[in-house]
């Protein structure tokens, strides 16, 4: 509960800061505070089995539970409708509309059922990851942004900044999401989830040009429908007697008549976490500053999504509901995979691996096994503490190359030798062992081939594919980064221009993606492993044998790269090093040669982006089409209730 | 496609701009003081103008950055440069404001690819038609 407070009144309170120093200091103030409590929480609370408890004081009689969540949606609905207003906007007041009418038709109509107050909040293990990934990666990710805001501000001077605002935001961002992750009670998780909404359809549209307006509109509408899917899912769970407690709704595979609000509740949780053919509001959003996309838009918002696929596993395990959302999973990974390849924009590259690796968690809930599970908190984990480091890392090279194109990356480990070391620990966190995408791949696999028929063959499939296409986007950037050059003493100065805000948060988040793989095997053991478990009712077992050697080469592998980053980079014989030389007859001076045929040709050396052979633009879209032919068909075996 | 005028006292950088541009295509011309600049922009309006924040010895590319933007409203500039190099602390953090501390479009701090240049010219040269 002070989870949720605290950051609402440190928002409240920002909001009434003008000057630029005091706001630093309140913001890592704020961040130390809510970290800490976040960490106690999670050491009182996350031991033994999950709790439920309430609030810690009594409601005044004339105040329910009920009118206390209506009057916040009817101020959420009523911005929003202002604001749709304000920008001609039609679609979202529509899809608000509905969420309000379904809302006041419980309320007056009295059918809503009295709910049990001390089971209001709902923690346990998977709660305590979502706690601790918000409360600490959230926070560094403020902590940041304290440094780049300021530079970015600096760098286009003409976009009119509102940095009490962003970073009222950011804290009642945080707030929501802690409510949203600890919320029994569906009504209450609605709420929270349409702040969170609320939330990154303001960041994105910060700067206010009409170009971020319209993806800003684009995400509201998105997570609208979802959250207009969520309303209806409680509307339908009222109409048939059914609980409104997230607990027992999901304590056991799910009757047919439960099927329809599932299905609903399904779709809420597809468009928050970018699954096609919901993926283009979150390429949208990278047009808001890094850290908002590292914060929002990677870490933790769109993990609400999976977060609420993983709470309803158990209910739609094993139902056709359950293996079309785990087939919408998979194929947003195997399609974004794809298109990321194509991508020259770096920003964009992780959005598309974000959807990829969210696309992996809604497979591993959608099928439903301990071990699945398992996978998909895994992945939660690491994905979130990488490739968080990953955004920030990105900002911050963006603000002193003035670029987010992966071939001006070029030589990035001559010219900003420490923020490559930390980039090539966050990449090192995508894909080198003991990270996400190999052990969680390699369980996931492992479960798959246990799933009889024809499914598990073709999820193998598309795993396989779609892995090998993350390796190839993944060592195209690797391979830019650690490409170097002779500098002169002005490029090296531009390292030193880095905030002390920004080596803090990355420093910490590069530890700690260190930190989570030397921990691996206690993570498992102690919080994944029992959650998996309990979530399943399955029978004791251990997911992961590690052993100290395996361990330890991990964590080497892990440290390699950025290490030699180090070291190649106090080396300062590049200069002696000749430049490259092509063969062919040169035409001009500048690199331009005869090539066969008569033409001619300049000299490049840039990246293989595929070019002529996949087309990202087609295959996005081919993607959102069989997708949301099985979003379809997923609604309608929902409301058939099978 | 379009005129630039690059206005900037060091010959090298210069150099490495110009290639950059006219290889994409745009027509340049240069200047190397604030009251060239203003004849060259007298004869000629061009459709972006890049500019080093110290001219003439002094940071008088400031006052020609504002006095640009209050006699062409809708000429957009960006701004090279090597200031803060020369800034005192203070100086810097006056600078960090909400309220936009220069009528500029972009503003680099040197050394800046002449690729991300030429993007942002580009960026800008389709924004304004």
């Amino acid at each position: 509960m002070f989870l949720v407070a605290f950051p609402l009144a440190a928002g409240a309170l920002l909001l009434a800061i003008k000057n630029g120093r005091l706001r630093n200091v309140v913001v890592v103030a704020a961040a130390v505070v809510v970290a800490s409590a976040s960490v106690a929480t999670a050491v009182t609370f996350g031991n033994g089995e999950a709790v439920f408890f309430g609030l810690p004081f009594d409601l005044p009689a004339s105040l329910t539970l009920g009118r206390l969540l209506l009057v916040a949606e009817l101020a959420i609905g009523a911005f929003v409708i202002v604001v749709s207003i304000q920008n001609r906007r039609i679609l979202a007041p529509l899809l608000v509309g509905g969420q309000i009418a379904i809302s006041l038709y419980l309320e007056i109509s009295g059918k809503l059922p009295e709910f049990d107050l001390s089971r209001l909040f709902w923690f346990d293990k998977l709660s305590m990851i979502m706690v601790l990934i918000i409360g600490i990666i959230g926070t560094l990710i403020c902590v940041h942004s304290l440094g780049y805001m300021r530079d970015y501000h600096r760098s286009n001077p003409l976009i009119k900044g509102r940095r009490t605002v962003f970073f009222a935001l950011l804290f009642i961002f945080l707030s929501a999401m802690f409510g949203l992750v600890t919320c029994n009670y569906l009504p209450a998780m609605l709420v929270f989830w349409e702040i969170t909404t609320l939330c990154s359809f303001l960041l994105i549209g910060y700067t206010r040009t009409k170009e971020t307006i319209g993806y800003a509109f684009d995400a509201l509408n998105m997570n609208m429908l979802g959250g207009l899917g969520f309303s209806l899912a409680i509307l339908l769970l009222v109409n048939g007697n059914q609980t409104l407690d997230l607990a027992e709704l999901t304590a056991h595979a799910a009757p047919a008549v439960l099927m329809p609000a599932l299905a609903l509740l399904c779709l809420a949780g597809l468009t928050k976490s970018a699954q096609m053919p919901f993926s283009s509001w979150l390429l949208g959003a990278m047009y808001a500053p890094s850290p908002t996309s590292a914060l929002l838009h990677s870490s933790t918002m769109v993990k609400a999504g999976v977060f609420l696929l993983l709470r309803l596993s158990p209910a739609i395990a094993g139902s056709n509901l359950g293996t079309l959302v785990a087939f919408t999973g998979m194929l947003t990974f195997l399609f974004v995979s794809l298109v990321a390849v194509t991508e020259q924009n770096t920003k964009k590259v992780l959005a598309y691996s974000t959807i990829g690796s969210l696309g992996l968690i809604v497979g591993c809930a959608g099928l439903g096994s301990p071990e699945l599970i398992w996978v998909g908190m895994m992945i939660i984990i690491f994905h979130a503490i990488a490739k968080g480091l990953l955004f920030l890392v990105v900002g911050t090279i963006e603000n002193r190359l003035y670029s987010k194109d992966m071939e001006n990356f070029d030589t990035l480990l001559s010219r900003l030798p420490k923020v490559s070391a930390l980039a090539l620990t966050g990449i090192a966190g995508m894909f080198i062992a003991p990270f996400g995408i190999v052990v969680a791949k390699w369980a996931a696999i492992r479960a798959f081939l246990e799933i009889p028929g024809w499914q598990g063959a073709a999820l193998l499939v598309i795993m396989a594919f779609g892995s090998s296409l993350t390796i190839f986007y993944w060592g195209k950037l690797l391979i830019k980064v650690l490409s170097m050059k002779c500098v002169d003493d002005a490029e090296l100065a531009i390292e030193k221009r880095v905030s002390r805000f920004e080596w803090l948060a990355e420093g910490t988040l590069a530890a700690g993606v260190v930190a989570v793989a030397a921990s691996l095997g206690v993570i498992s053991d102690k919080v994944v492993g029992p959650q998996a478990l309990a979530t399943f009712a399955g029978t004791s077992r251990a997911f992961l044998n590690i052993e100290p050697a395996m361990l330890v080469s991990m964590i080497v592998a892990v440290l390699f790269l950025p290490v030699l980053a180090v070291w190649a980079s106090r080396q300062r014989n590049w200069c002696d090093e000749a430049d490259f030389y092509a063969a062919g007859r040169t035409t001009s001076p500048d690199r331009t040669m005869g090539a066969a045929l008569g033409q001619t040709r300049s000299v490049t050396l840039r990246n293989y982006y595929l070019e002529g052979v996949v087309n990202g633009a087609l295959v996005f879209r081919a993607g959102t089409v069989i997708c949301g032919a099985i979003l379809v068909a997923l609604i309608a075996v929902g409301m058939v209730g099978r | 496609m379009g005129r630039i005028l690059l206005v900037d006292d060091d010959p090298a950088v210069v150099a490495g701009n110009v290639t950059a541009l006219e290889a994409s295509g745009y027509t340049v011309s240069t200047a190397s003081t604030t009251s060239e600049a203003r004849a060259a922009i007298g004869r000629e309006t061009p459709d972006v103008v890049v500019l080093e924040a110290m001219l003439d010895g002094a940071t008088a590319g400031f006052d020609l950055a504002r006095s640009l933007a209050h006699d062409h409203p809708t000429l957009p500039l960006i701004m090279l440069s090597r200031v803060d190099d020369h800034l005192t602390s203070a100086e810097r953090a006056g600078q960090d404001r909400d309220d936009g501390w220069m009528p500029v479009q972009r503003f680099m701090e040197k050394p800046v690819s002449p690729d991300v240049l030429v993007y942002e010219v580009d960026h800008l040269t389709k924004a304004a038609h």
